[in-house]
């Protein structure tokens, strides 16, 4: 059994930040919660297995780690460890609110058959839709991780029938694109759109893509970037000199002992191209 | 060796004429050992270079392949010449986040084996420069991957390639000819059928797949004669492109004189 104790991997990371002379830093997508993790014969299992199992190989491999809160103001550059199945990520989508307003009066004077069917409207209106591809159905996200999409934030029954939207944005997302997505919705009084976090795009070194990149075949066999669906800490990291590295899957319990092995096998080949490079 | 007279334009890409053998995306030779992913898809890097990098890679290459090996071309350079982003790709975010140009990509936007550049093909002059050999192999290769199998045969000189594929509940058989002429009616099946991941049935997905067969077993695996029995799965290109780099590997590519 190479994979350590969890309740020693918060303890060793918090230790981690203080190695100022290591080069390459790494910041994490999640928090820990080491008492949702059990060690098994085959690996970390629990609700922060994912995110015990990226700590565990970070520290075990020679960089600084930064936890819980990791220090912007250091030197050299930075990978953050995310669910990312193996891939590299250099681009992170953003956020946005929609709010749109509807006249309550004018759906029948607020009859709740009338405002069901004003809603049902609406939710039709923000459904993803693509000429070619089934992005109606696309629950892995293959199609729409690259696509302006909206999620129902809340929806309030005042004066006025007021749905909030959280908005997916891509670098081809714009204000007027998400505003004309409702003109044909019926009594629709106001629509509104404010961004709040800008799609994260890294500016990587040549040096840092490439070590990263050839990490990635040597280890994996091929190498394959995607992009990250949350900006996170990846988008709070001011530095241009990052890149995610995927270890282990989202919204799984279960990180593997071979997970951890390969996650640490590319963190440290990593860390030797980038010193046969200086 | 066989190109065309003057350049033809096909969805996302340009096909121009070439004077020496072969076939070349964006400057990369099309050989097995280009291939750096095949699985749901074909990607090349370079690999003559020391260290491959993205900055060679051609994304979803089977797509003009495919349509050219179908029309017996031999030898052309093709160019990516898409210059705007379709993010809903996985394969022009890939781009995106590694700096490349869409460009990069030259595989079609709909799944298709570029029915455009088919008929662009089918209309422009092709010139016979040069015979070349004829390559098939010495005895028979089977070969397994992600739930598929494959076995290629030896065939006669100049009979050309005979598919027998099945896919899910549907099979096809099609007899192409890589440095020749193929029946039309085939070519615009082939050409208009989506990908096994966006086809409706396994009807359209296994005459897809007689595209990636001409792109994989025959363009990039060079085989002119054989017959291809293929029971094709999920992520089928390992299987295909992994068959002939078996053959290659094992010594049994069986070259013919001209």
């Amino acid at each position: 059994m190479t994979l350590p104790a969890p309740e020693t991997v918060v303890s060793d990371a918090r230790a981690d930040s203080g190695h100022t002379e290591r080069s390459l830093n790494i910041a994490f997508s999640k928090p820990v919660n080491a008492d949702h993790v059990e060690r098994t014969t085959t690996g970390y299992t629990g609700e922060s297995a994912g995110a015990l199992g990226r700590l565990a190989a970070g520290v075990a491999s020679g960089s600084r780690v930064h936890y819980p809160e990791p220090d912007f103001t250091v030197d050299g550059p930075w990978l953050v460890l995310a669910p990312l199945s193996g891939v590299i990520s250099t681009v992170a989508t953003g956020r946005g609110r929609a709010v749109v307003t509807l006249d309550k009066d004018a759906t029948a004077g607020g009859d709740p058959e009338s405002l069901e069917q004003h809603l049902s409207t609406l939710l039709d209106t923000v459904r993803p839709t693509h000429d070619h591809y089934p992005v109606e159905m696309d629950t892995q996200g293959v199609f729409t991780t690259g696509m302006t999409t909206f999620s129902v934030d809340s929806i309030e029954i005042g004066e006025n029938l007021t749905a909030t939207f959280e908005v997916s944005t891509t670098p081809a997302t714009n204000r007027s694109a998400v505003v004309s997505r409702f003109e044909s919705v019926q009594n629709v009084k106001e629509v509104t759109y404010e961004p709040i976090v800008g799609v994260e795009r890294a500016a990587p070194s040549a040096q840092l893509r490439e070590a990263v990149e050839s990490a990635h075949r040597t280890v994996y066999g091929d190498w394959e970037y995607e992009w990250l669906t949350t900006p996170g800490v990846f988008a709070e990291i001011p530095s241009t000199e990052k890149i995610a590295v995927g270890a282990g899957s989202p919204k799984t319990t279960e990180f593997s002992e071979e997970q951890y092995e390969s996650t640490l096998d590319v963190l440290q080949t990593v860390l030797s191209n980038l010193e046969a490079n200086t | 060796m066989r190109t065309i007279a003057e350049p033809v334009e096909g969805t996302e890409v340009r096909i121009e004429p070439a004077d020496s053998p072969g076939i070349k995306v964006n400057n990369v030779s099309v050989t097995l050992e280009s291939v750096c992913k095949a699985d749901v898809r074909v990607d090349l890097v370079d690999d003559t270079v020391t260290v491959p990098t993205d900055r060679t890679r051609s994304f979803v290459v089977e797509h003009v392949l495919g349509p050219l090996g179908l029309r017996g071309v031999t030898a052309a350079n093709v160019v990516g010449i898409r210059d705007d982003w379709d993010f809903a790709r996985p394969e022009h975010r890939f781009c995106y986040g590694a700096e490349l140009p869409p460009s990069c990509v030259v595989g079609h936007p709909a799944g298709l084996p570029n029915p455009a550049l088919a008929t662009a093909l089918g209309q422009v002059e092709v010139v016979e420069r040069a015979s070349q050999p004829r390559q098939t192999v010495s005895e028979p290769v089977s070969f397994n991957a992600n739930g598929g199998d494959i076995k290629l045969h030896p065939r006669e000189d100049g009979a050309g390639i005979r598919f027998e594929a099945t896919y899910g509940e549907a099979e096809i058989t099609a007899e192409v000819d890589p440095h020749g002429e193929t029946d039309e009616t085939l070519i615009d099946s082939v050409t208009n059928s989506t990908t096994p991941y966006l086809s409706p049935n396994d009807e359209e997905a296994v005459t897809h797949a007689i595209a990636d067969l001409v792109s994989d077993i025959a363009v990039i695996g060079g085989f002119d004669d054989l017959v291809v029995e293929a029971n094709l799965a999920e992520a089928y290109h390992a299987l295909t492109i992994g068959a002939a780099k078996k053959a290659h590997s094992s010594g049994l590519v069986e070259q013919r004189p001209s």
